[in-house]
């Protein structure tokens, strides 16, 4: 399909806009230059809106006004729109001297009615498609259908690309089942996949029916039998193969969400685990109770440290050393410990005295001698309550003079204090952790992570059910073709031998041999083409990024997996994450190499149009992006900014066929040099190209801007 | 159908090479049988049609062919 020419009547800025575009094989490009808010996206909008319905515009249409903002109520309640496309399908048939080219043009114009109020109600769109010849437009019946085959909707990324978005088959918020889907889908539409896979099984049908007339034939025979087992058996593997169908669809259905479900509990652990933080919260308690109860005995312990002895000791050591002199005065005059008594007492039992002379009682010499004694007994008695304090004294005085300096009170404080200080410390911590603990599960969104793990366990559950029921299925189905072709075998021996039995034969034949050639065209396509169109992407992705492995460049290559996964390779073989590892150019160049290879390997002759493609990207891998589209694509129409264009004028120069310049009028006078004289907001055409200005598309430079914005 | 017919019926062509030649010509009615299969397929999906009796016919008219093609009785020309 090529694009030829497109009309657009009161699509939001598009009032009346008309856009012609190259069909030129040789300058295939066609650039339309227009700033921001000059209508690109709106075209993009229009354009899909017009071959695909409400389902091409953003939120599917829902909430979203298509009559443009300013429009005058005195024109009317309802506003009618319009998109028309003109373009060309080229198709080749099979005929007589081989194949021929057949090249035919249509219009299709979509009209909607939008009311003029908040609500923007709208009319369902009504779509006419016409076939252009010489002598006019003639009607199509039941255009959606020939629209549908011709501009297939999955290939609606593909023909019609957003560049700030062009990320459909890459993103990473979207399950790898969605962005699998959308690649196997892409791929499988533009290389026609779909048409084979039906015709394989409108033939494998063909040859059931031929079958039965076998069983026909053989009457209650022996053939009878097996014809009648072989239609069971087709019929037991089409109910299969239903089965298995669903099977891997269910199978992908659940696996999906097993993906959602372990994106959703790592995002909720990111935050944190609502489950741990609980536990963690109760440990921090449990801490902090141990260190307040370790703070409170070391407080006891500090308490107990000012009314120690050793306190008292050390404050009055230099009274007490005093004193402690006086006392070994006292013990040097053998005045303490007072020991007399005893010894005194000990004399009088034996009756001896310490000189040796008797005390033995009835003698008076011994009698006066035992009454001394005895006296001095009492005397030092009486003084006994004295001498005994000041031996305790003495005693107690001693181990704080002898000791000396080993163990002091202020050694034993500094101790408590240090000890007391650090578990204060611990405990301060403990305190802080607790809270931003606290802050944290505040913070946390009601994510039940539990039941989340739960639900994944669910759901892994059922996706493991679903791939055994597949490889039941498989394992059925492999028995059943076995058994086939033994009976196939014996049904057409037993057929030879009937009269009519060759005819079924030679059906039998045709319609195996017809499915066996779909069936490997359908293989090779899948297999070698799906090759050769992540062969291609690689090499325009590695062109346009310049990314040269000899160089160790980040991203060595890309590819399309057999699963139809777009991976893209790091140094040693590492996997990046194209939507987070890979920068904004990168990524742009990605999607736009899948969808320039799907469309080279397809050789369908179809249009890319592609809205600020060079967004993001500057110098070489701009230039690059540019040249390798323009080599890459049979028609490709790009909607560029003045600055997308900036050093690629030349490429430009080389490849364009039509380039023409879109002005919004609004832009006056902050942006656009002279008044274009226009009240309504609308987007308005000039043929200035990617090199000239005119009255009307004349911009202020960027410094002027820039300087009557600060003003 | 955006698919491009030319690149299909040539690999088409080139699976039905493998395909055993039971009669002069049998090949080349062969890859007819095929785009004319693709053919149907392509207007059943713009107009609904009953595609089914369409293709088995035209397998029938190829049989037929084969049949012819194979000349005298079936059973006889098998059977040699």
């Amino acid at each position: 399909m090529k694009l030829l020419r497109a009309r657009f009547q009161n699509f939001r800025l598009l009032r009346d806009l008309e856009l012609d575009f190259s069909s030129d094989t040789e300058r295939k490009l066609t650039v339309v230059r227009a700033a921001n808010e000059s209508g690109k996206t709106t075209i993009l909008h229009a354009l899909q809106w017009a071959l695909y319905g409400d389902a091409a515009l953003p939120a599917k249409g829902e909430g979203f006004r298509l009559h443009p903002i300013d429009w005058e109520v005195a024109d009317g309640r309802r506003v009618p729109i319009t998109a028309t496309v003109e373009f060309e399908l080229t198709t080749f048939r099979r005929g007589a001297g081989g194949l021929r080219e057949t090249r035919r043009q249509y219009r299709i114009v979509r009209s909607a009615y939008e009311e003029v109020d908040s609500t923007a109600r709208r009319s369902p769109s009504t779509v006419k498609l016409f076939a252009l010849n010489e002598t006019g437009a003639s009607p199509i019946d039941a255009p959606e259908a020939l629209i549908n085959e011709e501009l297939p909707p999955e290939l609606r990324d593909v023909f019609f690309t957003d560049g700030d978005r062009a990320l459909s088959f890459i993103e990473a918020d979207v399950a790898l089942s969605t962005k699998r889907e959308r690649v196997q889908r892409a791929i499988r539409s533009l290389l026609g996949l779909g048409v084979i896979d039906d015709a394989i099984k409108h033939v494998r049908k063909a040859a059931t029916e031929v079958n039965k007339q076998a069983k026909q034939i053989g009457g209650g025979s022996q053939l009878n039998k097996i014809a009648s087992r072989l239609e069971m058996i087709d019929e037991e593997t089409t109910i299969l193969e239903s089965g298995l169908d669903d099977a891997k669809q269910q199978f992908v259905a659940f696996d999906e969400k097993v993906e959602q479900t372990d994106r959703k509990i790592a995002a909720a652990l990111q935050k944190g685990d609502k489950e741990q933080l609980k536990k963690d919260l109760e440990t921090a308690k449990r801490k902090i109770k141990q260190l307040d109860d370790q703070l409170a005995a070391a407080n006891k312990e500090h308490a107990a440290l000012f009314r120690s002895r050793r306190l008292a000791g050390d404050l009055l050591a230099p009274i007490l050393g005093r004193a402690f002199e006086k006392l070994e005065e006292l013990h040097d005059q053998g005045k303490i410990p007072n020991t007399t008594v005893p010894v005194l007492e000990d004399r009088l039992e034996a009756e001896i005295c310490i000189c040796g002379e008797s005390l033995k009682p009835g003698d008076p010499e011994s009698h006066r001698r035992r009454a001394h004694i005895q006296k001095l007994i009492d005397d030092s008695q009486r003084a006994d309550a004295i001498q005994k304090t000041i031996t305790g004294l003495y005693y107690e005085a001693r181990p704080q003079q002898t000791a000396g300096n080993e163990v002091r009170w202020l050694d034993d404080y500094e101790k408590v204090v240090k000890s007391r200080d650090g578990l204060q410390l611990l405990r301060d911590e403990a305190g802080r952790e607790f809270r931003a603990l606290e802050l944290q599960l505040d913070a946390l969104p009601d994510m039940d992570i539990q039941g989340l793990r739960e639900t994944r366990r669910q759901y892994k559950e059922q996706r493991d059910r679903y791939l055994s029921k597949r490889t039941e299925i498989d394992t059925r189905l492999s028995g059943l073709q076995r058994e086939r072709e033994g009976l196939s075998q014996e049904r057409d021996r037993l057929l030879r031998e009937q009269k009519r039995g060759a005819r079924i034969i030679a059906e039998l034949e045709v319609t195996q041999d017809v499915a066996n050639v779909l069936q490997s065209a359908y293989d090779r396509i899948t297999s070698e083409e799906l090759r050769k169109v992540s062969d291609l992407m690689n090499s325009i992705f590695l062109e346009m990024i310049g990314a040269d492995p000899e160089q160790g460049a980040i991203i060595r290559r890309a590819e399309i997996s057999s699963e139809f996964d777009i991976i893209v390779y790091g140094p040693n073989n590492r996997t990046l994450n194209p939507d987070r590892d890979l920068n904004g150019a990168s990524r742009r160049a990605l999607t736009l190499a899948f969808i320039l290879a799907l469309t080279k390997v397809s050789e369908v002759e179809a249009p890319n149009v592609i809205d600020t493609p060079l967004g993001m990207t500057s110098g070489y891998v701009k230039r690059s992006i540019l040249r390798t589209a323009v080599r890459e694509t049979a028609q490709l129409v790009l909607f560029l900014t003045h600055d997308e264009i900036a050093g690629c004028e030349e490429i430009i120069d080389e490849a364009a066929g039509a380039v023409f310049t879109l002005t919004n009028p609004a832009h006056y006078p902050k942006m656009l040099v002279n008044d274009p004289g226009v009240a309504e907001r609308k987007v308005l055409r000039c043929e200035c190209d990617h090199r000239n200005e005119c009255r009307l598309c004349q911009r202020r430079a960027d410094a002027q801007v820039e300087l009557q914005m600060a003003v | 159908m955006p698919l491009n017919d030319k690149k299909i019926i040539s690999i088409i062509l080139e699976q039905a090479r493998e395909i055993e030649e039971r009669c002069d010509g049998y090949r080349e009615e062969i890859v007819d049988v095929i785009s004319d299969i693709l053919e149907y397929e392509r207007q059943h999906r713009v107009q609904a049609s009953n595609i089914q009796k369409k293709i088995n016919d035209k397998c029938n008219a190829a049989a037929r062919f084969l049949t012819e093609k194979r000349g005298g009785s079936p059973v006889e020309e098998i059977e040699r």
